[in-house]
């Protein structure tokens, strides 16, 4: 007990030394297949005991660079350090990670049982009282065999060794898919508390941005491959803004600044901006439009639906 | 032992039905079909149904990589440790079978025969000393296993490119090697090359084990380029 003790509080005050280190970082990141690129140029820093949003569409690279991160795939070119460190076959580094993937296979004989004793050994965290319980508000069957779940219980599943495994590093990538409404509301509830009272860092993959934006701290956008941007949520909510008003006050408005999105309708105009300056949206009111924030979810929808020539510079 | 090696331990140890009983209750279904028969025959014979395990075990050995091995890496346990655990893991395993298999073995060469059936005992494999007959078990065990192994390793690293070339390769090679030695008339002088070497069993089973252990390291060297695609 003694020796549990005491190695907690060195890796305690071993956290609190690296307050601002990385818990992941990408460095000119790229990942080419046959037929494509997944990943261009890749170079991103995710600081450690945050919640980060890794947002982006389908197909955007979101899961090829978490695999990379994780040592289970190859990059082309450019290097990954977990928490300074290179993963690939580096068990000191991989022991601080869970990754939770959408796409897991269990084993085929494996029940939720088989999974949490494989979890409890593995993880130097592992809280297996938080994992019962979860277990228990999930309404998982503890004895049918995983191979015969469905969506949403494959994702709670997921879930559950996610939480309760208690990682330095824990990624989740698409956790919800399938999941009713009660079971995302609990699962984001848990993971606040939890994270309150466990500080690490976390990792929502995701490409449903609406319920979990108020979860996030930081967002990392990617598109395309690419790293399009990394802001504080908070300040990305501030930038991020409509204007509404006669057509030809806001044409002439946004003329000047970035503007995402214009859509006419009648003799009035509404168009989506992200402001380049703290001052942006009092000069909108001095012109006589109307102004209003934009939430995260539509802004990331104009930024990731953009052609490629209209986004240079964004990062 | 550290933590990605006992998870990979603890994978296999979850699934004892597939390791430990499920060969034994296909072992022993032939048992008793062959017991059936033997009821009406009047003259001793040899079952070849002790095979079964043999070609369990190479099956399960050829799942298994496909089982487990992406399942550990999504894990984030090492490469090393998936293959470390994993081969731990048959020896154990082959040990226990080949235990339990010498000991039947045992009883059943003091029997003589279950009426008139032969089943454990094979002749000039095991029906020597006891600890004879448990190497045979355990080396042919093991054997099949990085067999089935090698082989999965290789459709993990390679795909189906890599087996393609591989088997293709060793048929197109291997045809033409025969034919060439039919050609020459080579059978017989090999034949008698084989015999001049007086092939001991020990001799065959140490060959068998250092076969095996080339087949692990193959194993080794492919799983550690192999990627998991998500």
């Amino acid at each position: 007990m003694s020796v549990n003790m005491s190695s907690n509080n060195k890796g305690a005050g071993v956290m609190s030394q690296n307050q601002h280190a990385a818990a992941m970082e990408t460095i000119r990141l790229t990942k080419t297949y046959a037929d494509q690129q997944a990943l261009d140029g890749v170079s991103m820093r995710l600081e450690a005991n945050r919640i980060h949003g890794l947002l982006g569409r389908n197909g955007a690279g979101k899961t090829t660079l978490m695999s990379i991160a994780t040592a289970q795939l190859f990059a082309t070119s450019g290097e990954v350090r977990i928490f300074g460190q290179n993963p690939y076959e580096n068990r000191e580094a991989l022991s601080r990670i869970c990754f939770i993937k959408e796409s897991q296979r269990y084993p085929e004989v494996f029940n939720v049982n088989d999974m949490l004793a494989v979890a409890s050994t593995l993880y130097p965290n592992w809280d297996a009282a938080f994992a019962d319980r979860l277990v228990e508000e999930f309404r998982l069957p503890r004895r049918k065999k995983i191979k015969g779940f469905s969506r949403g219980m494959l994702s709670s599943v997921g879930i559950i060794i996610g939480l309760a495994s208690r990682a330095e590093l824990t990624l989740f990538d698409e956790p919800y898919l399938g999941l009713d409404a009660v079971a995302r509301g609990l699962f984001y509830d848990r993971l606040i508390e939890d994270y309150a009272e466990h500080p690490r860092t976390i990792v929502l993959s995701t490409h449903l941005i609406d319920e979990v934006s108020r979860l996030l701290e930081e967002i990392h956008l990617i598109d395309g491959g690419r790293l399009l941007l990394h802001e504080d949520t908070d300040s990305l909510r501030q930038r991020a803004y409509t204007v509404t008003g006669p057509t030809a006050k806001v044409n002439a408005f946004i003329a000047s600044r970035r503007s995402l999105k214009c859509e006419a309708l009648g003799g009035s105009a509404q168009a989506a901006l992200l402001a380049s300056s703290p001052t942006e949206q009092a000069e909108a009111k001095a012109a006589g439009l109307d102004t209003a924030p934009l939430p995260l979810q539509q802004l990331i929808v104009y930024l990731t639906g953009q052609k490629e020539s209209d986004r240079e510079g964004l990062a | 032992m550290n933590r990605g090696l006992k998870s990979v331990i603890m994978m296999y140890r979850r699934d004892l039905f597939s390791w430990i009983y499920l060969p034994w209750m296909i072992m022993l279904s032939s048992f008793v079909v062959n017991l059936i028969i033997a009821t009406s025959m009047q003259e001793e014979f040899t079952t070849g149904g002790l095979l079964s395990i043999f070609i369990y075990i190479y099956i399960v050995g050829l799942v298994t990589v496909n089982q487990t091995f992406s399942f550990a890496l999504s894990l984030c346990i090492s490469r090393r440790d998936y293959f470390a655990g994993s081969s731990l893991a048959i020896v154990v395993i082959a040990l226990f079978h080949a235990l339990l298999m010498t000991i039947v073995a045992s009883i059943e060469k003091a029997v003589g025969s279950w009426g008139g059936m032969n089943f454990f005992v094979l002749p000039d494999t095991s029906d020597g000393p006891a600890w004879q007959t448990f190497f045979v078990f355990f080396i042919a065990l093991l054997l099949m296993f990085f067999i089935g192994f090698a082989s999965s390793s290789l459709s993990r690293r390679f795909g189906k490119k890599g087996n393609f070339i591989l088997y293709g390769g060793a048929f197109v090679l291997g045809g033409g090697l025969t034919t060439i030695a039919s050609l020459r008339g080579w059978w017989t002088p090999m034949y008698e090359w084989f015999i001049d070497l007086q092939p001991t069993l020990a001799g065959i089973m140490s060959v068998l084990l250092v076969f095996s252990a080339v087949l692990a390291l193959l194993s080794w060297l492919m799983l550690r380029r192999s990627a998991v695609r998500a």
